[in-house]
């Protein structure tokens, strides 16, 4: 996963599910990230991007126990950190002010949510 | 279709009162005829009076001559001949216009009387077709005030001349305050425009169609309602007025705006299920010895899976499922000893259904592992399992309490743990915690397992809506 370029970058991983944010946190530590969190609620995520500790990039589940978590996307743009969305189906309704932000389907392929992460981070 | 035989209808009854209104006037006509004849009649009866009278003058004034004279002189004579000649003449006149009279008279009196019939029938037509276009529009009218649509009816496009009963009754406008565009005031302010513009767009289209919310005057709340009107055209095709219901269609909406919630919710749900799944996988593959433990392991998870998705799909929206049915079930499906386990809670307590499923797996793990290692699988051991419902706990929420406590068990030698606890002790310590905000402690007491597991359950108790999911 070395390739994916996220050697010693801090993520944020927002999830509820345990299991899916462990196996994610799991495999960025793999590919040698730091992991901030993983937080299962919005304002666990809020408190963790206003926290003040640099963050290079977040993965960011849109629905957190029944919650959107567009509250959080605005902070982490408002902060410039590159981002991408998970959701559990296609359809979920997302606001168009984040229309250029890449959107991952469950279970996540975390190649493909690195290679969201790392793209936007070699620019 | 109906305004159309109601027109023709119309037309006949005009055409019948325009035929009696002529009769009317051949009658009068005659009845002049009549009347102008009477007049002469009359004029030559005074005529013939006069003369009758002269006459008899005369006739007295020639007697009287005779007797006291003994003759009248030949002038007199002459005057009374030449008098008497005239009363003839008058006489026969009389007599001959008295014939004629007659003759016009019977012939008038006919021609009356034919008139007369023609008027009765006339006006006996003109009354059954009243009567009928009468029960037409009684028809018409029960019609529309019997069904459940809001009728009106709109001159032009858009301009209402008439609402129907339902309509004052819903919305509480009278028929003036509707009249115009004044019907626009009965519904929704962010929809008024909408509506509006529609009816400019089904002057061009010839047809009316849109949904838009309703405010009832009972608690001024809106509900929406599918309105259709369609134009009502002459003979040349030229729009003469619009007709149109409003349908409540709020329900349907709420049904389908709770069914794609649902579906969403559901898709949600088994994607999370499947990320579940994997994840359940990989760590019953990282602590399987083999391919076969795995195979088992992995199917007795998948089973409890599936029996937590077999308790959450029996519900209907507001349901929730109670920890004791949850707790029954993943008994239930043991192949332990269930005469060794006390269940000592109350029945009911609702817990939420985004809950449910980590719940059930911590419970899964911690009743398979009694099975295998504690207090289900060893002969002098037991298992209580109590629970607490507090209703106003942490964070002003009501909470569960769940003690789990074996008894009797004979424990393995000191620091070696039973095997294949790993993942019992990673969802109780660290998922229900993650994903439930759960209090939970998990000992390896000297006689056996005690977990405690306290987490936020449903607020309802009833048949309200609870927490999310």
């Amino acid at each position: 996963m070395a390739d994916a370029g996220l050697e010693g970058c801090r993520i944020l991983v927002v999830e509820d599910e345990y299991f899916l944010a462990d196996e994610i946190a799991t495999d960025l530590r793999e590919a040698g990230a730091v992991v901030v969190g993983p937080v299962a609620d919005l304002d666990g995520a809020l408190a963790l991007i206003r926290g003040g500790s640099s963050l290079d990039g977040a993965i960011l589940d849109v629905n957190l126990r029944g919650e959107m978590a567009f509250a959080a996307a605005d902070l982490l743009i408002e902060r410039a950190v590159p981002f991408v969305f998970t959701t559990g189906y296609e359809n979920t309704a997302v606001p168009v002010r984040f229309d250029g932000t890449a959107r991952c389907q469950k279970p996540i392929d975390l190649r493909r949510v690195a290679r969201a992460i790392g793209r936007v981070l070699r620019h | 279709m109906r305004e159309h035989q109601s027109g023709r209808r119309n037309d006949e009854v005009a055409r019948l009162a325009d035929e009696i209104e002529q009769l009317r006037t051949a009658l009068e006509a005659a009845q002049d005829e009549v009347s102008r004849l009477a007049e002469d009649r009359a004029r030559l009866l005074r005529q013939l009076t006069v003369q009758a009278r002269d006459l008899q003058a005369v006739t007295t004034l020639y007697d009287q001559a005779k007797q006291g004279a003994g003759g009248l002189p030949d002038a007199d004579r002459m005057a009374a001949a030449s008098e008497q000649e005239e009363l003839r003449v008058a006489l026969e006149e009389m007599q001959v216009l008295t014939e004629e009279l007659e003759v016009a008279n019977t012939s008038l009196h006919e021609s009356n009387r034919v008139l007369d019939e023609r008027v009765n029938e006339r006006t006996r037509e003109l009354g059954e077709k009243n009567a009928a276009l009468a029960s037409s529009e009684l028809r018409f009218r029960s019609l529309v005030e019997g069904m459940p649509q809001l009728a009106f009816r709109a001159s032009e496009t858009g301009v209402w001349t008439w609402a129907s009963p339902q309509w004052q009754a819903y919305t509480g406008q009278d028929d003036a305050d509707s009249r115009g565009w004044g019907w626009l005031d009965a519904l929704d302010p962010e929809d008024r425009d909408r509506a509006s513009a529609a009816w400019t767009e089904a002057a061009a289209t010839g047809r009316f169609q849109l949904e838009y919310r309703i405010c009832g005057q009972a608690d001024g709340t809106c509900r929406w309602f599918q309105t259709r009107a369609a134009p009502v055209r002459d003979a040349d095709g030229t729009i003469v007025e619009w007709l149109g219901t409003s349908t409540d269609i709020h329900d349907l909406r709420e049904l389908q705006e709770s069914q794609r919630v649902l579906v969403a919710e559901l898709q949600h749900r088994t994607r999370n299920l499947m990320g579940v799944v994997r994840s359940v996988a990989d760590k019953t593959a990282r602590s399987s010895g083999d391919l076969d433990d795995f195979r088992h392991r992995f199917r007795d998870r998948l089973e409890a899976l599936s029996r937590v998705q077999g308790l959450l799909s029996r519900l209907t929206e507001h349901d929730r499922v109670t920890f004791d049915d949850l707790i029954e079930t993943e008994l239930s499906a043991l192949r332990g000893d269930r005469d060794r386990v006390v269940l000592d809670g109350p029945a009911g307590v609702r817990l939420r259904s985004s809950t449910v499923q980590t719940l059930a797996m911590a419970i899964h793990e911690l009743a398979t592992n009694a099975v295998k290692y504690g207090a289900l699988g060893q002969p002098r051991s037991s298992l209580t399992v109590g629970w607490t419902h507090e209703p106003v706990g942490e964070g002003g929420l009501p909470w569960l309490h769940i003690d789990w406590r074996e008894r009797g068990v004979v424990m393995p030698a000191s620091g070696a743990e039973p095997l294949g606890t790993g993942q019992g002790r990673e969802l109780i310590e660290k998922a229900l915690p993650y994903q439930l905000s759960a209090r939970t402690t998990y000992v390896l007491g000297p006689d056996g397992v005690h977990c405690t597991i306290s987490v936020p359950v449903s607020a309802s108790t009833g048949g309200g809506a609870g927490g999310h999911g």
